[in-house]
């Protein structure tokens, strides 16, 4: 709210600059800025929600005048005319719904001359940024300035039937407000209607057929106090947001609804010509009235206890009085009554210790260090998950990003998804925009939509990964959420390619990506296979269909994710040429398994002794089947086997592949003899020719 | 006979001038050969030796074995200085051109937003505070009716919200995106007793999007309740976070604040990253930064979740990561953190 500094300094005495008062109210409590603008001054005034008080110049100027301990001058008192108020009237005033509007007080003023307001006042608004429009309309909006009070003035000559009735709308029935535009109402809202129709949305909008026009000579004036959930409820099922609103919403003075309406009538008596009626039409709740006496009791012990500091009861008495509560002792404690403006805001002793506080100076606060000590886990299990694969990921040159979790729906044609995984997606009821329509149930769209995004401004190698929650519905209303690490991987894996037989600098392929996931595991000290997806029996659609495995969990045959090169109709979806290559794992699904501890092994003490075996065999057996045959012929002495080459083409026969072994024998209890070793590996080139038809090189 | 044996040893050091002078190894080996070799001289003297008078023997033997070491010695330093020159003539030979490219995989980076975000963990993990982790999707009783926002309070403006799905008919089981991490705590307080020492670092959301709002972004709250935790324990905690964050020449400020889930609030200030408080465009030219909220947990939070708040009272606090972030390295648009373009991610 923009705050003329002239306008406030009428009520509060004070010698300091605008922007010393500002410096002063901002650590007090209200966020305020000096701001300069054509040679006036202003105070730009952020008001929080709870502090509807203060949507006024008057309302900053009681806290102004407690936060720079100034005097604080009273708003001028309505120059009422009570001899000119004698003429008499029928119109009736009925409230239907208390409940919604537990006070309504109304004037009529006859005999208005619309016209241009004075200069003075013209200036005025302009000043706080409102566009003078006549002289009543003005006045009106001069008061909802000055002292918060929101006012209707209907013209009375519109009003059917002599007669104002405060109600909730019928559902389905209609107004049009005087922004021209036609409203639905619900039997939830408010309306103040005369005995044919709606004419204003309670404390919100009037309505265009009833509001002051240049032939207006009646008034029939209104102030109210609407109830704030109820008006914020129908502000926001309206989509109308008004300075009414904003005030109403957030509580007006209750005592200031008479107020309000006298300062306006007065107004429209001496700027307008106008004369009011005798009759002060006043239908209001007496429960209401009474809850306006709020005592709450502070403890000043509590506030030392809370705070971790103490304050004199003196200046706390002294605070809570500039403040406009009035304190008196009750033993140890006060007793503080909470003025009328402030019945939104203040309610419990917690709200009094605020107060005080504030006023009183948060830098006052003394700085001590809580020694509280939990004995609990510090890390979630997710949490150590992801602190063990970081440095993999780092260390196999990827790099995170974060992406959306909101995804467009296409994802799921892009993906080739099946209708049962297209379900599985959250759809959110008032998205920005179709783009971010679904939670992901992957983390692979972003990653390859992120490829695309760098691929397009020449950035060749992709090696990114990403780690976050993906969103599965099932039948539950809430989706359920998993953390998945996502990777990917295009062009060129490392730098270096001026030499050609260096490891893991060349292109990304099926296997630079198998190496990052095996990686992966034994930093998770879990044994997984990666599985064929036709015995896995987890296919996934937008993958390669003979360059894809399932990641199993080799000891209780579980799928934890998949990974492969994506199928290139998938990849064309997310315009990507490239063979790109990714995987995905459930990291909780990892987390819930018991997590392996290392233990110490004794190192072996006897030598190893290494044999090679270089054998030629067709391409349909796989290195899976060579390496359990030459295990289960090896025996118990055959501590390992390793591929060391791989080759095809000349002079292997088409068809045709050629590998290399290298085989480690050792007993960690004697030295093997030559003749051992030499009748195993026999064994083993015998085992290897009768069962999988390969020949020894 | 003796005299002559043993002027004939002497004189076998004549060839000490001769191993001296050698410049290669094949002459030095010819040398060897000659005078200490199977053949040589050494040997032709030793065999005289038995000619000599049995008494006189054990005096020449010695003598020969002094000599013998003499000139072993001599050739074994000339055959060492022709082994350093054969070896330096190789590591010359094998120079190479340093000025290549190493061959690497690069290491990877993690994003600016986790970086940061793990510092933040870091000092807070160091203060003995745990993790804790909840839904992204939450029901509006977690996200803002245990929360001390009423549906109907203006205090539920501050949150643009995302809805999941349908409509729920009772409005405390509506579900959303959460728009804080708060709702982590209830959570934490519904199931432990205090004390109660977590932060909640996670993704929120609201219907926003501009330079400096995205509709997701990261926070880290935190969350303190015991018998007597005090104000002044939230700004010594907070005081030394911002210390340890951001440097500790850094002048931090605590101003008075609203927010529903906290009685009193605090809004906290750090003097401006860019400007050192003289006044910027980041600071909008008042020396300041507001970077974190907090306050005591409100008494009606508390009792919501059946902790007696007479008995026990904590404080709270929360704040956003992409602005620390933007603030800290000077990034001018809060969407450049999910584009991911490679070369912004690899600036940090």
């Amino acid at each position: 709210m923009l705050i003329p500094v002239k306008w406030l300094k009428e009520f509060v005495a004070t010698s300091l600059s605008g922007q010393a008062m500002a410096d002063r109210m901002l650590n007090r409590g209200l966020e305020t800025t000096f701001v300069k603008n054509g040679g006036e001054e202003f105070l730009e005034v952020d008001i929080l929600p709870n502090r509807g008080d203060c949507l006024s110049v008057y309302g900053v100027a009681r806290e102004a005048a407690a936060m720079i301990g100034a005097e604080l001058k009273p708003l001028p008192k309505p120059k009422a005319k009570p001899g000119d108020r004698q003429a008499k009237n029928d119109f009736k005033l009925e409230i239907n719904d208390l409940d919604l509007c537990p006070c309504y007080l109304g004037r009529i003023v006859r005999g208005v001359k619309i016209g241009p307001s004075p200069d003075w006042l013209v200036k005025r608004l302009v000043s706080a940024g409102v566009r003078s429009i006549n002289n009543v309309v003005d006045i009106t909006n001069y008061i909802l300035l000055e002292m918060g009070q929101p006012l209707h003035a209907f013209d009375l000559s519109t009003l059917k039937g002599q007669k104002i009735i405060v109600r909730r709308a019928k559902a389905g029935e209609k107004m049009a407000t005087l922004d021209g535009k036609e409203r639905t109402l619900t039997d939830q809202m408010l309306v103040i209607a005369d005995s044919a129709r709606p004419v204003a949305i309670a404390g919100i909008m009037g309505g265009g057929e009833t509001e002051v026009s240049d032939k207006t000579v009646d008034i029939f004036l209104e102030s109210a106090y609407f109830k704030p959930a109820s008006i914020l409820r129908t502000s926001r099922e309206l989509g109308l947001r008004t300075e009414a609103a904003a005030r109403f919403s957030k509580s007006v003075d209750p005592l200031g609804v008479e107020y309000g309406l006298e300062a306006a009538a007065s107004l429209f008596e001496e700027l307008a010509g106008g004369q009011a009626d005798e009759k002060l039409f006043d239908v209001s709740d007496e429960k209401w009235r009474k809850a306006h006496d709020r005592e709450i009791t502070l403890r000043p012990a509590r506030f030392t206890r809370f705070m971790g500091y103490s304050v004199p009861v003196k200046e706390m008495t002294e605070i809570l009085s500039q403040l406009q509560f009035k304190v008196s002792p009750k033993g140890d404690d006060l007793l503080v009554k909470v003025p009328s403006f402030r019945l939104f805001d203040v309610q419990r002793e917690a709200d009094l210790i605020e107060e005080v506080a504030r006023i009183y100076g948060y830098e006052k606060i003394p700085t001590t260090v809580p020694a509280v000590l939990v004995e609990q886990e510090i890390l979630t299990p997710t949490e150590k998950i992801l602190r063990k694969i970081y440095p993999v990921c780092l260390a196999a040159g990827l790099t995170e990003v974060v992406n959306y979790p909101m995804r467009p729906q296409k994802d799921a044609e892009r993906l080739s998804l099946s209708p049962a995984d297209k379900s599985k997606m959250t759809v959110l009821a008032n998205p920005l925009s179709e783009e971010q329509s679904v939670l992901r149930t992957s983390i692979i769209p972003g990653l390859l939509e992120n490829c695309q995004f760098n691929r397009f401004r020449q950035i060749e190698d992709v090696n990114i990964f990403e780690t976050g929650n993906v969103f599965l519905k099932g039948t539950a209303d809430a989706p359920e959420e998993r953390c998945h690490l996502g990777l990917a991987l295009i062009g060129n894996r490392g730098q270096g390619g001026w030499s050609k037989d260096r490891i893991g600098a060349g292109q990304a392929d099926f296997f630079s990506l198998k190496g990052i996931a095996e990686n992966i595991f034994v930093a998770l000290k879990l044994l997984v296979i990666f599985a064929d997806p036709k015995t896995s029996g987890s296919a996934t659609p937008f993958l390669h269909p003979g360059q894809q495995a399932g990641i199993v969990v080799s000891q209780d045959k579980r799928v934890v994710g998949y990974l492969g090169q994506v199928h290139p109709d998938s990849a064309a979806k997310f315009d990507l040429k490239e063979a790109v290559y990714i995987l995905e794992i459930d990291l909780d699904e990892i987390a819930a398994l018991p997590q392996a501890r290392s233990t110490y092994k004794p190192l072996p003490d006897q030598p190893a002794s290494r044999r090679d075996i270089a054998l030629v065999v067709s391409k349909t057996v796989s290195n899976e089947q060579i390496e359990q045959t030459i295990r289960s012929a090896g025996g118990d002495i055959l501590e390992n086997v390793q591929l060391f080459d791989l080759y095809s083409g000349q002079p292997i026969e088409e068809g045709y592949v050629s590998l290399a072994y290298a085989l480690t024998y050792r007993q960690p209890t004697r030295t093997l003899t030559d003749e051992e070793i030499n009748n195993t590996q026999q064994k083993i080139i015998q085992e290897l020719g009768q069962k999988l038809g390969a020949k020894i090189r | 006979m003796t005299t002559e044996i043993e002027k004939r040893l002497h004189d076998l050091r004549n060839w000490l001038e001769q191993v001296k002078a050698a410049t290669d190894a094949v002459s030095l080996e010819s040398i060897r050969s000659k005078c200490i070799g199977r053949n040589g001289e050494l040997a032709e003297i030793m065999r005289s030796l038995r000619q000599a008078l049995v008494e006189e023997r054990p005096r020449l033997g010695q003598l020969a074995n002094e000599v013998k070491q003499e000139l072993e010695t001599a050739i074994g330093e000339k055959e060492k200085t022709f082994q350093a020159g054969v070896r330096q003539q190789k590591l010359v030979a094998e120079k190479i051109d340093i000025t290549l490219p190493g061959w690497t995989i690069k290491n990877g980076r993690l994003h600016p937003l986790t970086q940061v975000m793990e510092q933040a963990k870091a000092i807070f993990l160091r203060l003995g505070y745990a993790i804790a982790e909840g839904p992204e999707v939450e029901k509006a009783y977690y996200n803002f009716t245990a929360l001390n926002i009423p549906q109907d309070h203006p205090a539920s403006d501050m949150h643009d919200t995302f809805y999941v799905g349908q409509t729920s008919q009772k409005w405390d089981d509506q579900l959303l995106l959460r728009t804080h991490t708060s709702p982590v705590q209830v959570r934490v307080m519904e199931k432990q007793k205090p004390p109660i020492k977590v932060i909640s670092p996670g993704r929120v959301y609201r219907r926003d999007a501009d330079v400096t709002h995205s509709p997701v972004f990261h926070q880290v709250e935190g969350l303190l309740v015991d018998e007597n935790t005090t104000m002044a324990d939230l700004k010594g905690t907070l005081t030394y976070f911002l210390h340890q964050m951001f440097g500790r020449q850094r002048k931090v400020r605590f101003r008075p604040s609203y927010f529903p889930f906290t009685e009193p609030s605090a809004e906290v200030d750090v003097e401006c990253l860019v400007c050192g408080g003289s006044g910027c465009r980041s600071c909008k030219n008042t020396g300041w930064l507001e970077i974190l909220g907090s306050g005591m947990v409100d008494p009606t939070v508390l009792a919501g979740v059946g902790i007696d708040p007479e008995k026990y009272q904590g404080f709270a606090f929360g704040m956003g990561m992409e602005r620390i972030a933007m603030l800290k390295y000077g990034i001018p648009d809060i969407r450049m953190f999910f584009e991911n373009d490679l070369r912004f991610l690899e600036e940090f």
